[in-house]
């Protein structure tokens, strides 16, 4: 194993992967350690969608415009393997009234935030989705969203970054991190120790536990996530489609609440301990139907709070089938073949937490729960802040320090 | 021939029928780093396709304790979840369709 680093990355997805690559392209000695293998975790487990329509403003859209700017360069000119990446647009069906007149209301601010977004009618949406239900009422549509296969592009840029470089140990688990007077000094894993003064913390779920090895409570905690991926057949849709999360019985100010993905954070006190589950996991819902391009259709996803407990349930997959049977009927003759669970890093504002710590080269890029949306920006943000000492862009959304201007419990 | 999957050496067979993933693939594969069962199936689709992995899972233990130094023992197997056999969407969305009516 290396002796030394200029930058240890602790995680292999696609926050460290991104981060390794563009590193290495400013000539910094980069070691990439991770636990088990590149993409094993939420990176190679999610529905690998570049999406602009449920951006929040600020650093939300800023990062995921940017990532899309970044991709086709890659795929063009770096990655020496497929991501399977396909910009057809993405689209949110509404089943209910309710929905589509609160998808009509938050219309003009999507706009405000430049989201090329398109309310579409009953007509206007079969037509470019023949398959979805005659249930299915209207929907959003934008055009630049875009898909990808999660791990393989994680992988890509694993490859990308030992190219420029970037030294990757995988099945390498840090055991402790060396502090010298609040300072960065050193990593120490199970298969030796390697000197450097810069470790950023792209552990994802994990990340609170790598904080702990220096002595700092990061609020990153696992939102398990099921899913479930039928057997290859021609395609029988074209394009991400996702529902909302708004229940039928919903007044429309909870509806308004409900669509716009964010976590309210304004009411009350909150609390940075590990979130409890409310309601059963049919409450905590969301459909998700992605179209591959080796033609399974991945299905989602129910939501929990479970530790990093790893099982499915007969419960959690029976809804997943069911909201993806009812917004394409024609998948209920469609085999499933696999599950799985993952973790997607939680935060209590949905918002990742960034940036160099009270520990001098202590440096956190964890919490992202959309991180193909985010990843690449998130890297190139990381890499100027490391190289040139740039700071970090967003930095009262993103930083630890937000967190002390919550009313906490 | 070789221990582990009994062909020559350099015989190009189909290893992942599902997926029809050739033993070439997967040798590439091992070559380009991938020591584990799970990197291997990430990167190939090996062991991704109806039968998930239960025709060829054998077969690319074999060829990785081949090309590598890892014995069977070191090589871990992926994590098996339900369902175990295919089901159809359908059957199981009368479950969720149940679950949620009785909301």
């Amino acid at each position: 194993m290396k002796k030394s680093a200029d930058v240890v990355i602790i995680g292999g997805g696609m926050i460290g992967c991104a981060t390794a690559y563009l590193l290495s392209r400013h000539q910094k000695n980069v070691v990439l350690l991770e636990r088990k293998g590149i993409a094993t975790e939420a990176s190679g487990a999610n529905y690998g969608m570049i999406w602009i329509q449920t951006r929040q403003p600020g650093y939300d859209i800023t990062a995921a415009k940017r990532s899309l700017e970044l991709y086709p360069g890659l795929v063009s000119e770096v990655f020496d393997i497929d991501i399977e990446f396909e910009q057809k647009g993405g689209m949110t069906v509404f089943f209910t009234e309710l929905e589509r007149e609160v998808a009509e209301a938050v219309l003009l601010s999507k706009q405000e935030q430049e989201i090329p977004i398109q309310l579409l009618d009953k007509n206007e949406t079969k037509e470019l989705e023949p398959a979805l239900s005659d249930e299915v009422v209207g929907s959003f549509y934008c055009p630049i969203d875009a898909q990808l296969n999660p791990m393989l592009t994680t992988i890509a840029l694993a490859r990308a970054a030992q190219r420029e470089g970037a030294t990757i140990y995988t099945e390498t688990e840090v055991h402790s991190i060396k502090l010298n007077r609040q300072t960065v000094s050193g990593v120490v894993t199970n298969r030796g120790e390697i000197k450097t003064e810069v470790v950023v913390n792209a552990a994802g779920s994990w990340g609170s536990q790598i904080g702990q090895m220096v002595g700092l409570k990061i609020p990153v905690y696992p939102n398990k996530l099921q899913s479930l991926v039928t057997e290859q057949t021609p395609r029988l849709f074209n394009r991400v489609i996702m529902g909302t999360q708004i229940p039928e019985d919903a007044t429309f100010e909870e509806a308004m609440k409900g669509f716009s993905y964010t976590r309210d954070i304004s009411e009350g006190q909150i609390s940075l301990e590990a979130p409890v589950n409310k309601g059963t996991l049919a409450d905590n819902s969301m459909m998700f139907i992605k179209p591959t391009i080796s033609g399974n259709t991945v299905c989602g996803t129910v939501f929990e709070f479970a530790g990093h407990d790893r099982s499915t349930s007969y419960e959690g997959l029976s809804l997943i089938a069911s909201m993806a049977a009812k917004a394409i009927p024609a998948l209920r003759g469609v085999q499933c073949i696999r599950a799985w669970a993952n973790f997607d890093p939680y935060t209590i504002d949905g918002v990742p937490i960034e940036g160099e710590t009270e520990i001098k080269g202590f440096i956190l890029a964890v919490g992202h729960g959309t991180a193909m949306s985010q990843g690449l920006a998130v890297g190139e943000s990381l890499t100027a802040f490391i190289v040139d000492g740039k700071p970090m862009p967003f930095t009262k959304q993103t930083s630890m320090e937000r967190f002390r201007s919550y009313a906490l419990r | 021939m070789e221990g582990g999957i009994g062909v020559k050496d350099d015989e190009d067979i189909t290893i992942c029928r599902c997926e029809e993933v050739s033993r070439n693939t997967i040798e590439d594969a091992i070559r380009q780093g991938c020591d584990t069962l799970d990197s291997i199936k990430r990167r190939t689709r090996a062991g991704m396709g109806l039968c998930q992995g239960r025709t060829c899972r054998g077969l690319i233990a074999g060829l990785l304790r081949n090309r590598t130094d890892k014995s069977y023992e070191d090589i871990k197997p992926a994590t098996f979840r339900p369902p175990f056999r295919p089901i159809s969407l359908g059957l199981l969305a009368e479950e969720g369709q149940r679950i949620t009516e009785e909301r």
